[in-house]
């Protein structure tokens, strides 16, 4: 059973009282014990000055003396009495004429030898003294008035501290704990305590109190909104579930339509995967928002590839919109073909999608342009989604940012819209690391950039297409459409200059057939591979590891971002290019470097002919240049490992093992000195790789 | 380790300047004997530096009511060192000693002054019959001098009673071990070994080699010198001993009190200059030295601006004891005197050397130092006597010494001192003697040898020495 505080404040404040009366007469048997004791030690040290100041006289029998001295010493003190006895003799006997009832007494010995035991052959009388000790008594009698003062001030400052605490803790208290029982959402009541304390820790109670009850307010009303999302989370989930079953069926029937160009899958199987997010984002919106915290791992990011991501959406959207012919919505990626960004693609699409249709409503029943643009820099992305719509007046436009119900981009003035889209953007965008603009001029149109930190691209991804002179590329693709397309890039060329070969296969059979009887000139050949050869036991793949050309070989496929492909691709070593980028991607062209076996600069028209005939003799290969300048204008098309001897006097102010340093300083590593002088001629120069005489160098 | 073998290691080597050494109380002349007799001796009160008059062989006593009689009990543990008991007769016997007639004690004449009669009471109780009411009898029968020998001793064999016994009679080193059966309370000292030196250097020597560690009585220039090692202190007793200058009345010149008057004008212009007194000396003015007499005995002489000269020439002979002075001094008093127009002769000497021009009146001014065996007038009474040593010098004291008499015996002692001090104050104008100096006589000892507090007392005794044991 616990106690009240009032009760507790009781034997707490008998216990002190207790306490305090105790100490207070400990003090006083202290204070009047040290009083004695001083007083005591006052009268001993006098009578021993008076033994002292009589002993002498005493010893002689100077009785008269004796009186004389006692006298003086008495009428000087403050004694009570003094008593000088020379054995039963009285010497001298003084006495106050008011004797005090209460007073101390000494008496000491005087000894005939002071050194010697007091014993009684040893001692001539004795001093005897009283000391009035009322003092004590007065002060006892003060100390107990003090401390009766004390202790009565002690009680009226206990009763005191009692009432305080009845009045502002008990009294406040019981009242609180009477509200909490009643009504404890009776924020007034409890408001209306503060007035009836003084105790700034009642306060703080009251205070804390309120604020407990406005959380538990807020509490509620989010369980109340959690119950109506569980609700529409039961309808969004029943929706998903319902949209599964005719999808799986859509991607089984998809997969056996071999008829259809490429073209149209990429955009059915875009479609499908649309429609699957979209289940997914019910799924999704249907999920309470702990289950929503679980499902972020879904939203993670990873990095993309934005050109194909814009190229789909904005496919997906040509079609939606295709009804609408004055509308036009183009893709400009520029020189952003290899751009990637960390984002969530799905996300990203969604708000792409978004951004297109408003821009699409923004044009109301008339015609537009919607233009979706990419460009990377160094270390940013950036996505525009820009129309030729009304604009978006700068009232809507800063209740669109502030995410707003009720206002939305395309649908301004109007009462549909979540307002959310263009606030979910922003939002999403920013939590990629990214930045959101939107740029808009009423009557003229709407500019949104979305602002991403760049990537480098994925090992697996074919940043360009390499083709050195002469080199022989192989493109195996069921789809006529994207022959077409690499006739189209290698018409940039001139094939007959640079010798570039372009042999297309559109099945596997033909493929290895050709591959089988030409082996020798696949070895240096490039290799463009799709993935899917349909109806074809062997997809691109496949061949590309059946033959060991990973080094050589580029996957084009539209199914590049399925991590168990470009992670096959990059273990053979092959390189993965999404198809819808195929024309977007740079070729580069290099020519041969030259590498004959031997390379000599010499005015000598004789050692020319002599290195050139011993070369034809020995089957190497041989250049010959009969000055500097003459080498000069050829020295960027010739392999920097190539052989180059240098006479030492070519007949110019330069000696040739100054030129010999320029052209190691080009990046030629293999210079010699091909000279009649003696080696020992030309030390200390480290770009010189070794002299030799006139003759053509043998193999060594 | 008894407490006996304990003490055996504090001993006390001294250097003493006296003559010789004696055993027997009737041949003792100078302080220095008096201190070895206290050793050797104990006397029937005794007087503590701490207390004052204490009991001593007499455990107690009783006066009469005209303190006339003096009836002193003898203690039971009082023994002589042959182990026989003290009895009355003893103490009749030492105190008869001193009283035959011719029995050549130096300090009979204060016993005879104060004493009438002797009278056995029993075996342990003797009583003395004074003369009159006498203040300082007990401390006049505390003096070594009266110190109790067994009635046994003969010649030179003395039978003592106090806590030490001689043990050799070398002529070189007088040496007095404890006596273990000596039943009152001791210092810690076990043995005292005494030698007589009179020469600075030897006793500065003595010193530093520890072969002594305590001189006593030895020239201010001992306790002055800067050779002694730090082991040592210079302290001083604060001795009531007092040094006058005797004019000698056979001096015809010295014969007019006008004259004497100028001498002693001299010496107070010579007293108050600086370096003629040490740090162990005070200026005198009185014939008896501070702390005999009431304050207001204590006048201050006029001392004179300029030194006084005589006109004519007159010639004066100066004897100055060895050691009383520095060197230094003694030449300033000389030339002070020269210059004062005397045509001074002098002679600075020790020991045996001084008795002779006393004896044989051969000065005209002599400085005597004196130390008063009482701290009563009494006490210093002796070098008055006309049948003194300095009788040669025939100063003219015989109404000095009656009017004392007459004064002396008072029960009453305030009463009895105002009387003579108004004796004194009288003669004093007469210039007989010229008060000098108050000399506190220097004891130079080891650090580790305690003092005892001298309040109570006009010397050092040396019985209450101790060795300390702190280092």
């Amino acid at each position: 059973m616990k106690n009240s505080l009032l009760e507790y404040y009781k034997r707490a404040q008998k216990k002190t009282a207790i306490a305090v009366i105790v100490s207070g007469f400990f003090f006083f048997i202290v204070s009047l014990f040290f009083q004695y004791q001083e007083k005591q030690t006052v009268l001993n040290q006098q009578a021993q000055y008076i033994e002292k100041s009589i002993r002498n006289d005493m010893l002689t029998g100077n009785k008269l003396y004796v009186y004389e001295i006692c006298r003086s010493l008495f009428s000087d003190s403050s004694l009570e009495s003094l008593k000088i006895l020379k054995n039963a003799e009285v010497y001298c006997d003084f006495k106050r004429e008011a004797v005090s009832h209460f007073f101390l007494s000494v008496s000491v010995p005087i000894l005939f030898n002071p050194l010697e035991a007091a014993v009684n052959e040893n001692i001539l009388g004795s001093v005897e003294l009283k000391l009035n000790a009322e003092v004590i008594l007065i002060n006892l009698l003060i100390s107990v008035i003090c401390l009766a003062f004390i202790i009565i001030a002690f009680y009226f400052a206990l009763r005191k501290l009692h009432t305080s605490i009845k009045e502002d803790i008990v009294v406040p208290l019981d009242r609180f704990s009477y509200i909490m029982t009643t009504n404890p959402r009776d924020e007034t009541s409890v408001e209306a305590l503060k007035d009836d304390t003084k105790f700034s820790e009642m306060l703080s109670l009251t205070s804390s109190y309120i604020a407990l009850i406005g959380r538990l307010k807020v509490v509620e009303n989010k369980l109340t909104e959690e119950s109506k999302r569980a609700a529409l989370a039961d309808l969004s989930r029943q929706v998903s579930h319902d949209i599964r079953s005719p999808l799986s069926a859509l991607n089984m029937v998809m997969s056996q339509l071999p008829q259809l160009s490429e073209e149209k899958r990429v955009l059915i199987r875009n479609s499908v995967q649309r429609i699957n997010d979209i289940a997914n984002s019910l799924l999704e919106k249907g999920t309470t928002s702990r289950e929503i915290n679980d499902s972020n791992t879904d939203k993670k990011l990873e990095v993309i590839l934005l050109g194909s991501l814009i190229d789909s959406i904005v496919s997906e959207k040509r079609i939606q919109f295709r009804d609408r012919i004055n509308i036009e919505i183009v893709t400009d990626i520029g020189d952003a073909f290899g751009v990637f960004a960390r984002a969530n693609a799905n996300e990203l699409k969604r708000i792409l999608s978004n951004l297109i249709n408003n821009s699409v409503e923004a044009f109301g029943n008339g015609g537009g342009k919607v233009t979706v643009s990419l460009r990377g820099q160094k270390e940013t992305t950036s996505i525009t989604v820009s129309d030729t719509g009304k604009g978006i007046p700068k009232n809507i436009l800063s209740k669109l940012l502030a995410g707003e119900k009720g206002v939305s981009h395309g649908k301004e003035g109007t009462d549909s819209g979540s307002g959310i889209g263009i606030f979910h953007a922003k939002s999403t965008i920013e939590s990629f690391g990214g930045r959101f603009d939107i740029n808009t001029k009423e009557g003229t149109g709407t500019m949104i950039s979305m602002i991403l930190p760049r990537e480098k691209a994925p090992k697996w991804f074919a940043e360009k297409i390499e083709i050195s002179e002469g080199q022989m590329v192989i493109a195996v693709d069921d789809d006529q459409s994207i022959h077409n397309i690499w006739q189209g890039c290698f018409n940039c060329f001139d094939l007959q200059k640079s010798k570039v070969q372009l042999l297309n296969f559109s099945s596997s059979e033909v493929f290895e057939k050709w591959f089988n009887d030409n082996s020798h000139l696949a070895l240096n050949g490039l290799f463009l591979m799709d993935y899917e050869l349909l109806g074809q036991e062997l997809t691109g793949l496949s061949l590309i590891e059946k033959y060991k050309i990973g080094a050589k070989s580029i996957l084009v496929t539209s199914r590049y971002d399925e991590k168990d492909i470009y992670e096959r691709c990059e273990h053979l070593g092959a390189r993965v290019l999404p198809k819808s980028m195929a024309g977007f991607v740079p070729l580069i062209f290099t020519k041969s470097l030259l590498k004959p076996d031997v390379i000599l600069i010499d005015d000598d028209e004789l050692i020319h002919m002599s290195w050139e005939m011993v070369a034809k003799e020995n089957q190497k290969s041989y250049v010959g240049f009969r000055n500097y300048n003459d080498f000069l204008k050829e020295a960027e098309k010739i392999d920097p490992s190539a052989m180059i001897f240098i006479d030492s006097n070519l007949g110019t102010e330069k000696p040739g093992e100054l030129i010999a340093k320029e052209i190691f300083e080009m990046g030629f590593h293999n210079v010699f000195l091909s000279t009649g002088y003696n080696a020992d001629s030309f030390q200390n120069m480290p770009w010189i790789k070794g002299v030799v005489g006139k003759s053509f160098p043998a193999d060594e | 380790m008894n407490s006996y073998a304990k003490d055996k290691a504090k001993e006390i080597n001294a250097i003493l300047t006296t003559e010789v050494i004696v055993k027997d109380p009737l041949e003792a002349k100078g302080y220095q004997q008096f201190q070895v007799l206290n050793l050797f001796l104990d006397t029937l009160v005794r007087k503590d530096p701490n207390i004052g008059i204490v009991s001593g062989i007499a455990k107690k006593w009783s006066v009469s009511e005209d303190q006339t009689i003096f009836t002193f009990t003898l203690s039971e543990k009082a023994f002589f060192h042959n182990s026989e008991k003290i009895t009355a007769e003893d103490v009749v016997f030492s105190f008869g000693r001193h009283l035959n007639v011719g029995s050549g004690s130096a300090i009979v004449s204060y016993l005879k002054n104060a004493v009438d009669k002797i009278v056995i009471v029993d075996s342990q109780t003797v009583q003395f019959v004074l003369k009159g009411a006498y203040p300082p009898f007990l401390e006049l029968i505390a003096m070594p001098g009266f110190g109790i020998i067994s009635r046994k001793s003969t010649g030179k064999n003395i039978i003592g009673s106090g806590p030490y016994t001689f043990e050799s009679d070398d002529i070189k080193k007088w040496c007095l071990k404890k006596v273990p059966s000596y039943q009152f309370s001791t210092s810690n000292i076990s043995k005292y070994c005494f030698q007589i030196e009179r020469d600075v250097d030897k006793t500065i020597h003595s010193l530093n080699t520890q072969d002594v560690n305590l001189a006593m009585g030895s020239p201010l220039e001992v306790a002055l010198s800067k050779d002694l090692k730090s082991d040592f202190v210079s302290s001083p007793t604060f001795s009531l001993v007092t040094t006058h200058i005797i004019l000698n009345h056979s001096n015809e010149y010295l014969k007019k009190l006008k004259n004497r008057a100028l001498i002693a004008d001299i010496a107070q212009f010579i007293k108050a200059e600086p370096g003629i007194l040490t740090k162990f000396d005070d200026p005198l003015d009185t014939y008896l030295p501070r702390g005999i007499m009431p304050k207001s005995y204590y006048i201050p002489a006029h001392i004179p601006k300029k030194l006084p000269k005589i006109v004519g020439k007159e010639k004066l002979r100066i004897v100055f004891p060895y050691g009383i002075f520095l060197k230094e001094s003694v030449e300033k008093i000389v030339s002070a005197y020269k210059h004062a127009g005397f045509d001074v002769t002098f002679i600075n000497v020790k020991g045996k050397e001084l008795l002779k021009p006393i004896a044989e009146g051969n000065f005209d001014l002599i400085f005597i130092p004196y130390q008063g065996v009482i701290s009563d007038p009494d006490g210093y009474l002796d070098l008055l006597d006309p049948k003194s040593i300095l009788s040669k010098a025939q100063l003219p004291t015989q109404d000095l010494l009656k009017e004392l008499t007459s004064s002396r015996f008072l029960a009453n002692k305030d009463e009895r001192l105002k009387n003579y001090e108004k004796i004194f104050h009288k003669w004093e104008q007469s210039f007989s003697v010229i008060p000098f100096s108050q000399n506190s006589i220097p004891i130079v000892h080891n650090k580790e040898i305690k003092l005892p507090n001298l309040n109570f007392s006009f010397h050092l005794n040396l019985r209450e020495l101790n060795i300390t044991d702190e280092k």
